[in-house]
Formats: structure tokens, sequence, C-alpha cells
């Protein structure tokens, strides 16, 4: 519906509460999730940071397949924001890290129109 | 996810004019996409991929390659079951229509540049009249349009007072309080628009009575009504006598 701020809030509060609870797979997910929100509005800058801050705790939680996928939209956002060096080198390093959790399985005809370029 | 990777790796290469190297990627994404009949993925790769055709002074190979994309795009929609999504989704149609188009026109193909602009302007209206939102309101029952219209009226009369304390000097709390009230009679219309669409699976299901016509169909009705672009015109513009 187009509501960021509503949005944010939201996720702010989930984050809040996953903090308390020191989840880290939720602090995970739901960085990732405020990270898509930035995205979404162009807020280049933010996303970076929210997805950066993902990446370290879905590394503390040891989920290597939540790793695996923030790092995919990490650098989706980087080439968003023309960042094309930096962009290329991590597809090339996520590329290496779907070998290894053999994502392939993961794949399917349901695949989400709104992940695409 | 290897294959949205190949594609966006491939989307970027192309960024920095790695082209050859965007080339290599993008087909293995389609390869890879084909394979697991991820439909979406491949039409993009096949638009990348005209696209490159395109730079490298390829026009023939970038026509097939839009055309296959359009193919693609159509067997993509069929996977998407929601009519809003289904027209949000055909706002990336324009972009391999349009390049396809510039291509034709530079093979000097004008009659299939025409006949592909049409299908554009087609394909879109035909869309936007069909699924558009009258669609659920056919489905409910004459209490519920009752209750619609209500909801809408509420809505309506929420923006317009909005809009004019926009325009006069007003208290902040008054401001406030009409902001609230439109965000209430906008969330109310909203839930109870989407309950009905909820219980009605028909409504969700309706694709094949009211299906969007698929582009090969688009392309018979245009072309017995287009044989040559010389008849369109005398047709056109010049009376029976």
């Amino acid at each position: 519906m187009g509501q960021f701020p509503d949005a944010h809030a939201s996720a702010k509060a989930a984050l809040d509460l996953y903090t308390k609870l020191d989840y880290k797979r939720g602090i995970a997910q739901t960085d990732a999730f405020m990270a898509m929100i930035f995205h979404t509005y162009g807020k280049y800058d933010e996303a970076l940071r929210a997805y950066e801050e993902s990446l370290v705790q879905y590394d503390a939680a040891q989920d290597g397949y939540g790793f695996a996928t923030a790092l995919f939209s990490y650098s989706s956002v980087l080439s968003s924001a023309g960042k094309y060096a930096r962009a290329e080198e991590l597809f090339r390093q996520c590329l290496i890290n779907s070998d290894k959790l053999n994502t392939r399985r993961c794949e399917r005809k349901c695949y989400s129109i709104s992940a695409t370029p | 996810m290897r294959a949205e990777v190949l594609l966006h790796l491939g989307h970027t290469l192309i960024a920095v004019d790695k082209i050859d190297e965007a080339r290599r990627e993008l087909t293995s994404a389609l390869s890879l996409a084909s394979e697991l009949g991820l439909e979406t993925i491949s039409m993009y790769a096949e638009n990348m991929l005209g696209k490159i055709a395109e730079k490298k002074g390829m026009t023939g190979e970038a026509v097939l390659h839009y055309r296959s994309s359009l193919e693609r795009y159509e067997a993509a929609r069929e996977n998407v079951r929601e009519t809003t999504q289904q027209l949000g989704f055909a706002k990336s149609l324009p972009v391999s229509f349009g390049a396809l188009a510039r291509c034709l026109l530079k093979l000097g193909k004008i009659e299939d540049a025409y006949l592909v602009s049409e299908q554009a302007k087609g394909l879109k209206l035909i869309e936007q009249f069909r699924l558009g939102k009258i669609e659920l309101r056919k489905g409910m029952t004459p209490d519920e349009i009752k209750k619609d219209d209500e909801l809408g009226m509420e809505f309506n009369a929420a923006q317009q007072d909005v809009n004019r304390l926009q325009s006069i000097k007003s208290a902040p709390d008054v401001r406030k309080n009409a902001i609230e009230r439109l965000r209430n009679a906008e969330l109310n219309r909203a839930h109870f628009r989407n309950d009905v669409y909820v219980r009605l699976p028909e409504l969700q299901t309706k694709q094949a009575r009211d299906k969007p016509l698929t582009l090969a169909e688009l392309g018979r009705t245009l072309s017995r009504t287009t044989p040559n672009s010389s008849s369109c015109r005398t047709s056109s513009t010049k009376p029976n006598r």
C-alpha cells in the first residue's frame, strides 16, 4: 500500500522484540526486511547498512541459507546504487555459496516476480 | 537462487560494459531457468540478451531474443493468479515491445513493427478493461455492493475533507483528525474488499472465463484487420463508395 512509515515502524518494533529475546535469526530476518523496505524506497545507504547488520546476525546464528540470501540482496542493492565492481565481486561469491548450499533444490516455478532486476 | 544470481550478475556486467562476460552469464541463467521452468527469469534473461545483440549490431538476433522474451512473458503471466498482480506484471512488458519494434524498424520491417506496437497497445488496453476493479464488484451480493458504496463514499468525503483543510489555515489537531479519518476509511474499505476477495475463490480462479488474450490471439486478430499497411490506410482514410 506504499506506507513506508507504518512498515518501518512495525519492523522496528519487531526488531526491538527480537533484540530483547536475543533471537539472532529473527533479528537478521527483520534487518533484511527493513533493508528491503529501504531498497524499495531508493534509500540505498540505509538498505546497505541494514543488510550488513543482517549478515552479521545470520553469521552469528550460523544460518547459511539466510546468509546467502541476504548477501544476494545486499549485492543487488550495491548494483542498484551503481557500485558495480563490488556488486560483481559479491554476486560471484553468491554463486560459490549457491554451489555449496545446493540451492537448486529450492528453486521452484513459484518464483517471486518482485525480485527481478 | 543460482539462476537469479546469474541474471543479476549479467545485468551488472552490462552496466560496466563487460558485454561478452554478461552474455555468458545470461546464457547460463537462461539455460538454468529454462531447465527449472522459471519463466520470469527466462523473460528477463532473453530481454538482456536482446539488448546485448542490439549493442553488437546483430539486430536479427536481437529480434529473436525479444520475441522469445515476450513468449516467456506470456508463460510467466499464466503463473500469476491474482489479477492485480497480473496488471502489475504487465508494467514490465513495454520494454521488450519497444525494443522489438525498434529492431524491426531497423531491419526495414515496417509492417511487423506496426503490428508489434498495436499488440502492445491492445494488450495493455484489454488487460485494463478486463481486469479492472469491476471484477470484484461482480462477485458481491447486493448488500455488499451497498456496503462497498458506503465505504467508498466515506473515503471520498474524508479525502475531500483533507484536501479542503490543506488549502486553508487550520489547527494541527483538526488536520490530524482528518488524516486519521482518511486513513481509517481507506483501511476499512481495503479490509472489506480483501475479505470479499478471500471469501470468493471463484474470483481468484475466474481467469478461464475472463482470461486476457494471448499475444498469439492478438496477433491473429490484428493480422485479419491489417493485411498490409496500404490497405489499412486506404480503408481508414477513404470512405466506401
